[in-house]
C-alpha cells in the first residue's frame, strides 16, 4: 500500500536478455513512464522461467508475476520462447485450481524495439491487478 | 628493408553496416587486430533502421544490437566512428592507411551517453534539424546521439547548427554536461595505421526520387520505402504507429510502387535492386498486422522472390494478408491539393487500359544505389568501379577479391544483394584477408592476461559483498534519493563497503572497485547503475581485474528500468532502487565462482561434397594452413557444374574452370580427397569430431575439428511434366547445356523455352523459386543464337527472377534476340507433338488469345533439389533440413547466420543451403571456410561460465533434455552399476560444455530436478524472489540485523 492508502501491486517480472529486458531498456532511454511495480529478474531466455517460481512468488505475496520474453520466431535461443509459452499455459491451469485468479500471470512478447509496448504492458496489468486487488493466498 | 617488407597481422574494415560488423567479428576471432571504420557517428548501418527483416519479420535491431555491443567491447576490434579513410600506402601484407577522425566536440572517453546535453539544445526547436536516423521524419538537436541503441553510446555535435560553433552563443550543453566532456575547440586529426589488408563493405544508399518527378516525391504523403521503415518502427517518430507524414492520421488505403528508379537505365540505375519485392511484401504484412482493415496493393512488373523462403513469403503476403498485387506502370503519381490523398495514375499490363488508384499515402521502393563517396574511396584506394557505381570485383570465382591485391570488397557496395548474401560475403573477405595474413595471425592480437591472480572463494566462505550506487550524474541521482539508498544498502547482511559515485563507469571507478575488493577483502561486488546488456562485461572485468572471478559481479539495473522510467515518483523510485538492490544481494550471496573451461580443437576439416563450393571451401581451409578432406560420392570432383557448358557472365568453359580447381587441390598437400566415398559415421562434436568414411572396401577414420557441408544441388528431371520423357526433344536446360557443348543445334529452328517448370507452385513440395533458372535459360537462349544466328528462340515465362549487377543489362540483350511471352500459372502451356515436330500451345496474357508455336526442340527451366543422401547426413550431424519443400539445408539464422549450423563446428556453404550462382557459391564456400578455420586457429574452446551441468547421480537418464535442446548440446552415455554379480546399466544425459549456450530451457524440463543453470540456479533465483517479498523475513532468517 501506498502512503495515501491506495492499493500498490507487488509484480515480479521475468525478463529475457534479448528482448524483453532489452525492450524494457529501450523504454527506459525513451523514457517511457510507468507505474514503479515490477521488480525485474533477469534471466537469458523465457525458457529458463520455471513454473516453481511463480508459486514461489505467490507464495511470499506477489500479486502478479510477469513474463516477458522476444516474440515467436525470435528466441535468441531458437525456442526457448515456445517452451515458456507450453509451460505458461500450463501454470496458469494449476494457479486456477488453486485458486488464483489466472489473470494474475502475464506472458508478453516484447521485443528489443518495443520499448512502448513495455511501458504499456506493465501499466495495463498495473491497472488490472489494481482492479483483482491483492492477491490473498487462501 | 623498407617499411612495407613485413606482413601485418592486423586489418581495417571500412563501413560499419552489418557485413562490416560481420567481417571485423570474423576477422578478430581468427586471430587479427581489426580496425573498423565508420564514417557517421554509429556503426550499424542501414540495418539499423530497419523495423523487421524478411522472410521471418524478425526485429531488425533486436538482431543486430548484440553484434554491434559485441564489437564495441571486442579487446582486438578498434571501433573508429566518425573517421574517414583519405590515404592508402603500401601493398597487399602491408598498407599505411592514414584515417580523419572527424571531431564530434564530444570526448568520447568522457562522455556517458545520459542525453542530459541533448534535452535543451536550443537548436532543435530553432533549426528543426532533420534526424537521419528517422530519415528526416523527425527532429533532433545540434547535439545528439543517431539513436538510441547507437555503438559507440556517445553523443556528438553537428557544427553544421550548433550555435556555439557557428554563432559563438549558447553553450547550454557545456553547462548541462556534469561529465565535463563537451570541447568546442575539437580539432580534426589525423592518423596513420598499419594493417596488412582492407575490406571495403561501404553499403548503400537510396536513388533520390525526386530525379524523376511523375512519381510525385514532393507530395508529403508519398513516401520511401527506407522512411517507411522509420514510420512502422516501435522507435521511430511515430512511436510504431502506422500514420502519414501530412496530418498524422492513420491511411486507409496505401499503394507501394516497385522499381523506382531500378531497371531503368534511362532515368535511373541499370540493375535490379534486388531486395524491394520483398521489403514490399514485408511492409505489407506488418502494415496488415497494425490495421487489418488497411488495403495495400502493390505496383509490380515482376516478383523477385528468389530467396530461401521468399517465394512463400509472397504467397503468404496474397493469400493470407490479402495484399493486392497489380501488374502495373505507375505513370504519374498527383495529390489532391484538399485532402492530401494521392492518385496512382498507372498502366495495367494485362489489358493495355489506363486506371487510376487513389491512395491515402504512397510509399515508393526506391533503388537502392552504392552509397555515396564510393567512387572518391575507389580512388583513395585504387580498385575498380564499374558504370554502375560498383566495386568491381576480379573474378566470379572469387568475388570479393579486387584489382589491388590485399584490397577485398563485399557488401552492397560490390552488387545489390540482401543481408544474409551481404554477411556471407563478409565473412568471404575475411576469409581472403584470414588467407593472405596466416603467417603472421596471432602477432597483434592480444589475449587478456591478468596481473593480480584470482583469489580462491571457497562455498562455504562468509560473503563479503562491495555495492557501488551509481548517481550516473544526474541520471539516477535526480530520480533516486542515492544516498539515502546507501545508507540503506550498508545494513544489508553481508554488505561489508557501499558507497556512492558519480560514474561509475569512467576509468578512475574502475581503479576505485578494484581498490575497493582489495581494501576489504571482498569476494562478491555489485554496481547499481545502468543496463547490464553493455556494461556487465566492463565491470566484470573490472572485478577480474581486481582478482574476483568475474562471475562473482552482479549489476543492478537502477537507470533504465528505473530512475528513467519513474521521473516523476522519486519515492516510489528509491524505494524501487532499494528492492532491487536487496534482491540482487541475495542472489550475490549465493553466487559461485565459474570456471570457464577449455577443450582443444583438431586443426582439420572435413568437406562434405567435391563440386565448386567443396573445392573452394577444401582449399581455403589448405590456405589458411590446415588439413582438410574432401568425401564426394562420384568417382571424380566437379559436381553439377560438370554438366555445364559455359558460365557466364564470363564466358567462361566450366570443364576448364573444374581443371583449373582440381589442379589447386592436387598440388594442395595438406587436402585429401576420398572420390567414390560415403560419410558413414559421424562422433564427437565441435573441435573433435570422429569420422568415418567408406571408400569401396577401405574404412577411413580420421579426426577433425570442423565440418563443412557442401552437398550442392541437382538438376530436377520433370517427368511426365509437359512432355518430357515422353518426347525426345523435350530436354532440360542443363540436358541442352551438353548439346551447346557439342554443337548439336545446327539442325534447329524453333527452340521453345518454358520457365517455372514446376517450380513456384501453390501448393505442394514445389513452392519455391529456385533462383538461378531464369538466368541459365536466358544464357543458354543466348549461346543458343551465337551458334546458331538462324534459331528462332521464344521464352515462356511467369516473372523473370534475376540477382547480380549485370543480369538485367544482358536481359535486355537477350530480349533483343530472342521473343518472351509471359504466361500465367493457371493456364500453363501445352507440349503436344504434330507431324513429327513439336506443338506448345499457351494462352498469350496480352492479347488474350490461346496461340500455337511449332518447335523443334522445348527446354524446360525445372528446380534444383538436394541430393538424395541429404538426409542421411542431416541425421549423421544432427543438423536440420527444410520441411515441407525438398530438404535443403537449414542454416543458424536465416540473416545473420547463413554460413552456419545451430549446431557449433558444422557449417553450411552453396547450393546445400539453396539454389545458388557459382559466383555466390564460390563465396560462400570461402565464408564458410573461413569461419571453420577461425575454429581451428584458436585451437581450443573456451567454454562459458553460464552452461548447464547434470547431477548424475540426480538424472534418470529419460533424455528430455536432449529432446528440447536446440543445439544438441546434450548426449547421452551409459554407466554400468554392479551390485555383487548383477552388473546393471543406466543410461544418463551430460551437457556438452563446448556447446552449451545456457539458455536454461533443459533445466526447467528436467522432471527430477538434476539440471543446475549455473549463474542462475532456482536457489539464486528463488532467493531474490524471496529478498523482493519477504523483504525483512528473508533477512532475519539470516540472523542480520536491520531496522
Ligand atoms: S531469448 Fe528471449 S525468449 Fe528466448
Amino acid at each position: 500500500m501506498s502512503e495515501k492508502g491506495e492499493f500498490v501491486p507487488r509484480i515480479v517480472a521475468f525478463l529475457c536478455n534479448w528482448c524483453g529486458y532489452a525492450g524494457a531498456d529501450l523504454a527506459g532511454v525513451s523514457r517511457f513512464q510507468y507505474p514503479a511495480t515490477i521488480r525485474v529478474i533477469r534471466i537469458m531466455c523465457s525458457g529458463r522461467v520455471q513454473p516453481s517460481f511463480i508459486l514461489e512468488a505467490f507464495k511470499d505475496g506477489a500479486d502478479g508475476v510477469l513474463v516477458c520474453g522476444c516474440h515467436i520466431g525470435d528466441c535468441h535461443y531458437i525456442s526457448g520462447n515456445e517452451y515458456a509459452e507450453r509451460r505458461f499455459k500450463k501454470t496458469q491451469k494449476i494457479l486456477s485450481i488453486l485458486g488464483i485468479d489466472p489473470r494474475r500471470v502475464r506472458l508478453e512478447w516484447v521485443s528489443a524495439a518495443e520499448g512502448m509496448k513495455f511501458s504499456q504492458v506493465v501499466t495495463e496489468f498495473t491497472e488490472q491487478l489494481k482492479e483483482l486487488g491483492p492477491f490473498e493466498a487462501s | 628493408m623498407s617499411k612495407f617488407d613485413e606482413r601485418i597481422g592486423a586489418a581495417m574494415v571500412i563501413g560499419g553496416g552489418v557485413a562490416g560488423i560481420q567481417a571485423a567479428l570474423d576477422l578478430a576471432e581468427s586471430g587479427f587486430r581489426v580496425y573498423l571504420v565508420e564514417k557517421s557517428p554509429s556503426i550499424g548501418g542501414r540495418m539499423a533502421q530497419l523495423d523487421k527483416t524478411f522472410p521471418t519479420n524478425d526485429c531488425s535491431l533486436c538482431i543486430l544490437a548484440p553484434k554491434m555491443v559485441e564489437v564495441f567491447r571486442h579487446p582486438n576490434i578498434e571501433l573508429l566512428t566518425y573517421h574517414e579513410v583519405t590515404k592508402v600506402e603500401g601493398e597487399a601484407g602491408n598498407f599505411e592507411v592514414t584515417v580523419l577522425k572527424k571531431p564530434r566536440y564530444v570526448d568520447e572517453t568522457k562522455c556517458k551517453g545520459c542525453g542530459q546535453c541533448a534535452t535543451k539544445c536550443p537548436a532543435e526547436k530553432l533549426l528543426k534539424i532533420p534526424d537521419e536516423f528517422n530519415m528526416g521524419l523527425q527532429t533532433r538537436g545540434a547535439i545528439y546521439i543517431p539513436f538510441p541503441q547507437a555503438v559507440p553510446p556517445v553523443y556528438l555535435i553537428d557544427p553544421e547548427h550548433c550555435l556555439y560553433l557557428t554563432k559563438g552563443k549558447c553553450g547550454t550543453c557545456i553547462k548541462r554536461c556534469d561529465a565535463g566532456a563537451i570541447n568546442y575547440e575539437m580539432k580534426p586529426e589525423y592518423r596513420k595505421i598499419r594493417v596488412g589488408a582492407i575490406i571495403v563493405v561501404t553499403g548503400f544508399e537510396q536513388f533520390d526520387p525526386s530525379k524523376i518527378p511523375r512519381y510525385g516525391y514532393q507530395y508529403p504523403n508519398v513516401v520511401t520505402g527506407l522512411e517507411f521503415e522509420r514510420i512502422m518502427c516501435a522507435s521511430g517518430p511515430y512511436r510504431g504507429e502506422i500514420l502519414r507524414p501530412s496530418d498524422k492520421k492513420h491511411p486507409h488505403k496505401i499503394a507501394l510502387v516497385s522499381c523506382v528508379g531500378s531497371r531503368n537505365a534511362k532515368e535511373g540505375v541499370p540493375y535490379c535492386s534486388s531486395v524491394c519485392c520483398m521489403y514490399l511484401a514485408k511492409e505489407c504484412m506488418i502494415t496488415k498486422e497494425h490495421a487489418p482493415d488497411v488495403e495495400c496493393v502493390i505496383f509490380k512488373s515482376d516478383v523477385r522472390s528468389y530467396g530461401k523462403g521468399f517465394n512463400e513469403f509472397i504467397q503468404r503476403a496474397r493469400t493470407e494478408y490479402g495484399i493486392r498485387y497489380i501488374d502495373g506502370r505507375v505513370s504519374l503519381i498527383e495529390e489532391d491539393p484538399e485532402t492530401q490523398d494521392l492518385i496512382v495514375y498507372y498502366e495495367d499490363m494485362a489489358t493495355g487500359e489506363s486506371k487510376e488508384y487513389r491512395a491515402e499515402l504512397v510509399v515508393l521502393a526506391t533503388a537502392l544505389i552504392p552509397s555515396k563517396g564510393t567512387r572518391e574511396l575507389a580512388e583513395i584506394l585504387g580498385i575498380n568501379v564499374d558504370h554502375r557505381g560498383f566495386f568491381t570485383e576480379l573474378s566470379e570465382i572469387s568475388p570479393s577479391e579486387t584489382n589491388r591485391p590485399g584490397i577485398y570488397i563485399c557488401g552492397y557496395g560490390q552488387a545489390p544483394k540482401d543481408i544474409p548474401e551481404s554477411v556471407a560475403d563478409a565473412s568471404s573477405a575475411a576469409g581472403k584477408v584470414a588467407e593472405l595474413l596466416a603467417p603472421v595471425r596471432g602477432t597483434l592480437a592480444k589475449e587478456m592476461t591478468f596481473d593480480v591472480p584470482e583469489k580462491e572463494v571457497k562455498p562455504d566462505d562468509e560473503p563479503r559483498i562491495g555495492v557501488m550506487v551509481c548517481h550516473c550524474g544526474i541520471n539516477i541521482g535526480a530520480t533516486v534519493n542515492v544516498p539515502e539508498v546507501v545508507e540503506y544498502v550498508k545494513k544489508l547482511p553481508n554488505v561489508v563497503v557501499a558507497e556512492a559515485n558519480l560514474y561509475s563507469c569512467s576509468s578512475d571507478s574502475q581503479e576505485r572497485i578494484k581498490q575497493l575488493i582489495a581494501e576489504y577483502d571482498l569476494n562478491r561486488f555489485i554496481v547499481a547503475s545502468c543496463t547490464p546488456r553493455t556494461h556487465e562485461p566492463l565491470f566484470a572485468l573490472t572485478c577480474r581485474e581486481g582478482g574476483l572471478n568475474p562471475y562473482l559481479f552482479e549489476l543492478v539495473n537502477i537507470r533504465d528500468q528505473c530512475s528513467w522510467v519513474h521521473m516523476h515518483e522519486p519515492e516510489a523510485a528509491t524505494k524501487k532502487a532499494m528492492d532491487l538492490i536487496r534482491m540482487t544481494i541475495a542472489k550475490s550471496r549465493r553466487l559461485k565462482p565459474q570456471a570457464q573451461g577449455e577443450v582443444s580443437v583438431t586443426k582439420k576439416a572435413l568437406i562434405i561434397g567435391g563440386g565448386v563450393s567443396g573445392m573452394t571451401a577444401a582449399l581455403h581451409v589448405a590456405r589458411e594452413g590446415f588439413d582438410a578432406f574432401i568425401v564426394e560420392r562420384e568417382p571424380e570432383l566437379g559436381g553439377i557444374v560438370r554438366h555445364l557448358y559455359r558460365i557466364f557472365p564470363s564466358n567462361e568453359d566450366a570443364e576448364e574452370l573444374l581443371e583449373k580447381l582440381r589442379a589447386q587441390i592436387a598440388e594442395q598437400k595438406n587436402i585429401k580427397v576420398f572420390t567414390g566415398a560415403k560419410l558413414v559415421k559421424v562422433g564427437g562434436y565441435v573441435g573433435n569430431f570422429d569420422i568415418e568414411i567408406a571408400q569401396g572396401e577401405k574404412l577411413h577414420k580420421i579426426k577433425v575439428g570442423a565440418v563443412i557441408v557442401a552437398t550442392g544441388a541437382n538438376e530436377f528431371k520433370p517427368q511426365g511434366l509437359f512432355g518430357y520423357g515422353t518426347y525426345p526433344n523435350v530436354i532440360t536446360q542443363l540436358e541442352l547445356e551438353q548439346k551447346l557443348k557439342k554443337n548439336e543445334v545446327q539442325e534447329l529452328k524453333d527452340v521453345v523455352m518454358i520457365l517455372c517448370v514446376n517450380a513456384r507452385q501453390i501448393e505442394g513440395e514445389f513452392t519455391y523459386c529456385s533462383k538461378i533458372c531464369c538466368f541459365e535459360a536466358i544464357k543458354n537462349a543466348h549461346l543458343l543464337k551465337e551458334q546458331n544466328p538462324d534459331i528462332n528462340v521464344t521464352i515462356l515465362y511467369r516473372d523473370i527472377q534475376m540477382a547480380g549487377k549485370s543480369s538485367e543489362e544482358f536481359y535486355r540483350e537477350v530480349r533483343q534476340e530472342v521473343l518472351f511471352t509471359r504466361y500465367d500459372l493457371n493456364n500453363p502451356p501445352k507440349v503436344t507433338e504434330k507431324d513429327g515436330r513439336l506443338l506448345v500451345e499457351f494462352q498469350n496474357i496480352l492479347t488474350d488469345t490461346l496461340t500455337s508455336l511449332e518447335a523443334d526442340l522445348v527446354v524446360l527451366a525445372t528446380p534444383m533439389v538436394p541430393p538424395d543422401d541429404v538426409e542421411e547426413i542431416s541425421q549423421f550431424l544432427k543438423v536440420p533440413v527444410m520441411r515441407g519443400i525438398p530438404p535443403f539445408f537449414l542454416e543458424a539464422h536465416v540473416k545473420l547466420r547463413p554460413l552456419d549450423f545451430a549446431t557449433d563446428g558444422v557449417f553450411l556453404c552453396g547450393a546445400a543451403q539453396w539454389p545458388k550462382s557459382i559466383e555466390e557459391c564460390a563465396s560462400q564456400a570461402t565464408g564458410a571456410a573461413a569461419r571453420a578455420c577461425a575454429l581451428l586457429a584458436k585451437g581450443k574452446i573456451i567454454t562459458a561460465g553460464i552452461t548447464m551441468v547434470i547431477d548424475e547421480a540426480k538424472c534418470i537418464g529419460c533424455g528430455r533434455c536432449a529432446e528440447v535442446c536446440p543445439y544438441n548440446a546434450i548426449e547421452r552415455y551409459k554407466i554400468e552399476k554392479t551390485f555383487e554379480n548383477v552388473t546393471l546399466v543406466e543410461e544418463k544425459s551430460r551437457v556438452i560444455q563446448a556447446m552449451c549456450k545456457g539458455c536454461g530451457t533443459c533445466s526447467v524440463e528436467c522432471p527430477v530436478g538434476a539440471i543446475t543453470a549455473r549463474h542462475f540456479t532456482t536457489d539464486q533465483l528463488n532467493s531474490m524472489i524471496q529478498a523482493y517479498l519477504l523483504e525483512d523475513k528473508e533477512l532475519i532468517k539470516e540472523e542480520t540485523v536491520h531496522e
